[in-house]
């Protein structure tokens, strides 16, 4: 926070042969930052190699020192409050195309080849930096007259300096995902990449499907996140409410859960901007360490909840229509691509403009098509903007576009969008079942993930079989709410043909029922859950009536638990050989829809809540005077 | 009177040279606990959300249950069948039950008083319901609590009239023998006597009198904490410690803040309930060393330290100290919206208060309580002096401490 910090400016070549030396230095100098140290150099490539150390070995990196040693460089040292950070916000994104208008690159700059400056990324790098390019004579301390004018004294301690979060841009090339591969290729992943291979595709009954035979059946696959968490597919993500699964703490999440993964919404955390600037962007630190998020679980950021619930405002080119616990608002398009890079996390949802209305009109569907298109390369700009900035420790986040639902012609449209920058995506997102289908042969070795799950089961077995790798499983939180308990599991058991519905077990049972009040049995028998080997049926059954927030506690661990289960098994049918036999068994064995809650749900949480007013009193008071009553039956 | 057999045992390990604050370990059916202590409240057999793991976690060995509470739900009939509190919830730690007939109390105007016992209408149906000693004996022997209640006759200490005052008093020692003599179990549940008087102290010596004889396992002091002044609440405590047994807990009924609960230690008590760092941690509040905090104020929504800098419980702690590493903001961010706000903050606040009856019990026997004291209130006022509650000054000045002092 000194007034005396001091950063490394050079304006390339290209910046230099094009004039561009004056108005550069004027927006520092207007800014108020202090020139230091200043001359015009051609280092050589020894030295230019040295200043980029850190990429050597990159794919890119001889063409960027034959660039920066094309002609003169005008080196420089600013000093000011902040001025690194600041000077990056002056220079813009990496990528000019995806730099504010306004900022150095935004107004002089269209390829990331030609970027016309530099700027240090960090206070330590600067420091190397300054070391590298000048000697300590050339650099000149004085006092500049206008210091008294530009800082205040003493210098305020909380000032609050919010920028948009483009500033630890790194260079990574361009990631290489989905290699689709099958029967089980070892390739060792790269770890700071994000890769996605498919183990194993199902041995299906249907031979049919064999023109794109990664996407259409059954399939395990690994998924290694470029910050280290390496997922087994299928598998499911838990969904939050404000960065908790609902009813959990994190230290139960983490102690007594095996959820890999949580899908988080950037909705749920920026309720009150743009009057003030939400505190996440503020906070220091990433989304995970906001929210507590237990080290082996991968985060993934979505603008919007999963189901997103509709505003009654529609989206424009700029700005997405949210709803926030405090009502409808806007979240600016550039925020979220912005916070994607600051909050860190492992994979990042592309943006899909849905409209508001359930059958939008030709136009609307024009306009849904480009939008989502041009925010998805937003979003990648600003993912892979980068030339001179290197962190190794700051991974890529993988990103997932959004598959749309469409007419056919426009989705080719779409889809062939997609294929162009297949190397740019980590994998594909998608609400409605059938979008699925649409997956071309480019695409189909990219994870694919069903952000919302609300049906249960045999949905989930329908969309494995369609070769869907990951699920936002919405159904569970439903069911826990509802006092419900799931006991399902996937085995090798076919089950017996032309069972009646009525026949079949239940899925799952509603805990408010009186008959558990005694029962001293596990929610599930065998199940090696925390609730399950510490507590039976008529304690969770005895908090539910007594409307203990532990009744939805207790039932969350469990069911997720046999969710993990679940999943374990499909990928272990798939590995083994018998997944149509235990698909087939999984339908003859079990009810298609789950039980209807009775019971009353946990008090209404932040957003779900809507006073509709009349509805009366949701539980009646516990208490009643003994005045108002009748006593003759004492 | 015939000596009562206890499920208890207790020994003196320190008491302070200045003050009357003595620590103890007192052994019962489910293990020992060290005194002086905090016990937080599970009503219904739940601690507002947490896991018994969790609260085992938190170092808490001895909860509350409320009688009244189990009787409705689950009910007696269901706690038989399951074989009583400790097999409900899965806690294999102690319980201590209240009678029963302090929720009605807390709602007088609901409840009927006579020799029998207390009357009221079931908020279940609306039939009407007597309560007796018996009958909460009864109860608490179906909870299987290790520290079972008596049914007393309490009215508010601010009540006006002293003739019913009186009459309460002696009711609650009739009501204590009907109790001793219906309690099944006084060889694995404890029954403690509760003194009762109002803020009359000469009332309350005769009942210490009368109560001490029946030589229950513990000793209970009752019908404070009902928005009396905190200068006669203090005289009452101390008043009482004065004439009990130094070999038998001493539990002061009620008291949860964190103030009451040095000052009290520093009067002789040892044990004390409430349920207000539980119930309050829902609206966001965080009791701290520096004082309560309402985390739901705006001025938290960016604040990214932790709850309390000096707690080391699983919340305030630093990720990389392995705790979670929850900060203000994050707390403020989920309070009124999501439950895992609240379990957050509960774990918090009921982690505060066992650590600070922790450190209390680690000062006595090192020997510096005296000067724990100021150092407690010094942080929560900022050691402006003028700021200190006059109450608490005063009332440790009577037993050797002097806050003014540097
Ligand atoms: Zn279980
Ligand atoms: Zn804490």
């Amino acid at each position: 926070m000194a007034s005396t910090e001091r950063t490394f400016i050079a304006i390339k070549p290209d910046g230099v042969q094009r004039g561009l030396i004056g108005p550069i230095i004027t927006r520092f100098e207007q800014r108020g930052f202090k020139l230091v140290a200043i001359k015009l150099v051609t280092p050589g490539k020894e030295h230019l190699e040295k200043h980029y150390a850190d990429l050597a070995g990159k794919p890119f990196f001889p063409g960027l020192i034959e660039y920066m040693n094309s002609g003169p460089i005008c080196a420089m040292i600013w000093e000011g409050r902040e001025v690194v950070k600041t000077g990056r916000i002056l220079l813009g994104a990496t990528n000019p195309l995806a730099s504010a208008p306004g900022t150095i690159r935004g107004d002089y700059a269209i390829d990331v080849g030609r970027n016309v400056c530099h700027g240090s990324d960090a206070v330590e790098s600067a420091e190397k930096e300054i070391a590298l390019w000048f000697q300590e004579s050339e650099i000149v301390s004085y006092k500049a007259s206008q210091f008294d004018w530009i800082y205040e004294k003493p210098a305020s301690s909380l000032e609050i300096h919010y920028q948009p979060p483009s500033l630890n841009i790194k260079f990574i090339p361009p990631i290489c995902t989905a290699s689709l591969q099958h029967h089980t290729i070892s390739v060792a992943p790269v770890p700071s990449m994000n890769t996605f291979r498919v183990l194993k595709t199902a041995v299906t009954d249907v031979a049919a499907t064999t023109t794109q035979p990664g996407a259409t059946t059954a399939r395990t696959g690994v998924l290694n996140l470029s910050k280290g968490f390496t997922l087994q597919t299928p598998n499911f993500l838990a969904p939050t409410s404000r960065g908790v699964v609902p009813h959990l703490s994190p230290d139960n999440l983490e102690k007594n859960t095996g959820v890999e993964g949580v899908f988080v919404a950037l909705e749920d955390f920026i309720e009150k901007a743009p009057q003030r600037i939400p505190p996440l962007y503020t906070y220091p630190s990433t989304l995970r360490s906001f929210i507590s998020l237990p080290p082996s679980t991968f985060l993934l950021l979505s603008p919007r909840r999963s189901p997103g619930i509709t505003c009654p405002k529609a989206n424009s080119d700029a700005n997405l229509s949210i709803l926030t616990s405090v009502g409808f608002r806007d979240l600016p398009v550039k925020d979220y691509v912005s916070a994607v890079i600051r909050l860190e996390p492992d994979i990042v949802l592309g943006i899909t403009d849905v409209a508001n209305t359930v059958s939008p009109g030709k136009n609307r569907v024009q306009k849904m098509v480009m939008r989502t298109e041009k925010w998805l390369d937003e979003l990648l700009g600003k993912v892979y903007a980068g030339d001179d900035a290197t962190d190794e420790k700051k991974k890529l986040p993988a990103v997932f576009a959004p598959i749309l639902s469409l007419e056919k012609e426009r989705q080719r449209f779409y889809l062939s969008h997609l294929v162009e920058n297949v190397e740019k995506l980590s994998g594909l997102v998608f609400t409605a079942t059938e979008s699925v289908d649409v997956v071309p042969a480019e695409l189909a070795g990219l994870p694919k993930l069903q952000s919302d799950v609300m049906g249960g089961p045999h949905q989930i077995l329908e969309m494995v079989g369609r070769g869907v790798d990951l699920f936002n499983v919405g159904f569970v939180g439903t069911m826990t709410d509802a006092g419900i308990a799931l006991h399902f599991t996937f085995s090798a058991d076919d089950g017996v043909e032309g069972n009646d519905e009525g026949e079949k077990l239940e899925l799952a049972t509603d805990m408010w029922d009186a008959r558990f009040a005694t029962d001293l049995s596990p929610l599930e028998e065998g199940c090696e859950c925390y609730t399950c080997k510490t507590h039976h049926k008529a304690y969770i059954r005895h908090c539910l009536e007594a409307k203990e927030m532990t009744a939805w506690v207790l039932l969350q661990i469990h069911n997720l638990k046999v969710v993990e289960r679940f999943f374990g098994g499909v990928r272990g049918s798939i590995e083994e050989g018998w997944w149509e036999k235990g698909r087939r068994g999984f339908g003859r064995k079990y009810k298609r829809d789950m039980p209807v809650g009775t019971g009353l749900g946990p008090r209404l949480r932040g957003y779900q809540y809507k006073s509709v007013g009349g509805e009366g009193r949701l539980n009646e008071p516990a208490y009643r005077s003994l005045d108002s009553g009748d006593e003759d039956g004492l | 009177m015939a000596q009562q057999k206890a499920a208890l045992s207790f020994e003196l390990v320190a008491k302070c040279s200045v003050t009357r604050a003595r620590a103890s370990t007192m052994v019962l059916p489910h293990g020992p606990v060290e005194l002086p202590m905090f016990m937080p409240v599970a009503t219904q057999a739940s601690l507002k959300g947490l896991t018994p793991e969790q609260l085992e976690s938190l170092g808490c060995r001895l909860c509350l249950n409320n009688t009244y509470h189990l009787g409705l739900k689950p009910g007696q009939a269901t706690l038989d069948a399951v074989g009583g509190a400790h097999r409900l919830q899965s806690w294999n730690h102690n319980i201590l039950t209240d009678s029963g007939g302090f929720q009605m109390v807390s709602l007088l105007k609901l409840a009927k008083i006579t020799e029998e016992g207390v009357r009221f209408l079931s908020p279940h149906d609306g039939s009407p319901m007597l309560l007796t000693p018996e009958h909460s004996m009864s109860l608490q022997n179906s909870i299987g609590s290790d520290i079972m209640m008596q049914l007393d006759d309490v009215i508010a200490t601010t009540s006006p009239d002293k003739e019913r005052m009186v009459e309460a008093m002696h009711r609650s020692v009739r009501w204590l023998d009907r109790c001793i003599e219906a309690h099944k179990y006084p060889e694995k549940q404890n029954l403690f006597c509760i003194i009762q008087g109002g803020l009359d102290l000469d009332l309350r010596r005769e009942c210490v009198k009368e109560m001490v004889k029946r030589d229950t396992p513990g000793i209970a002091i009752g019908g404070l904490s009902g928005g009396e002044e905190k200068a006669k609440y203090c005289a009452v405590v101390r008043t009482c410690t004065e004439m009990l047994p130094d070999m038998k807990p001493r539990y002061v009924m009620g008291v949860g803040y964190p103030e009451d609960l040095v000052v009290s230690v520093a009067l002789g008590a040892d044990m004390f309930d409430c349920v207000w760092p539980t119930r309050t941690a829902r609206f966001g509040n965080a009791v701290t060393s520096r004082g309560t905090l309402n985390l739901r104020h705006a001025s938290y929504a960016a604040d990214f330290s932790p709850v309390d800098e000096n707690c080391g419980c699983p919340c305030c702690r630093s990720k990389e100290d392995g705790g979670l590493g929850v900060t203000k903001a994050y707390v403020h961010h989920l309070t009124g919206k999501e439950t895992a706000g609240a379990h957050i903050l509960t774990m918090h606040n009921v982690y505060y208060l066992l650590d600070l009856m922790r450190n209390a019990r680690k000062a006595i026997i090192a020997g510096t309580y005296p000067s724990f004291v100021k150092e407690f209130f010094g942080k929560i006022y900022k050691y402006d002096k003028a700021e200190y509650p006059i109450w608490a000054v005063d009332a440790l000045k009577t037993v050797g401490i002097d806050l003014a002092e540097a």
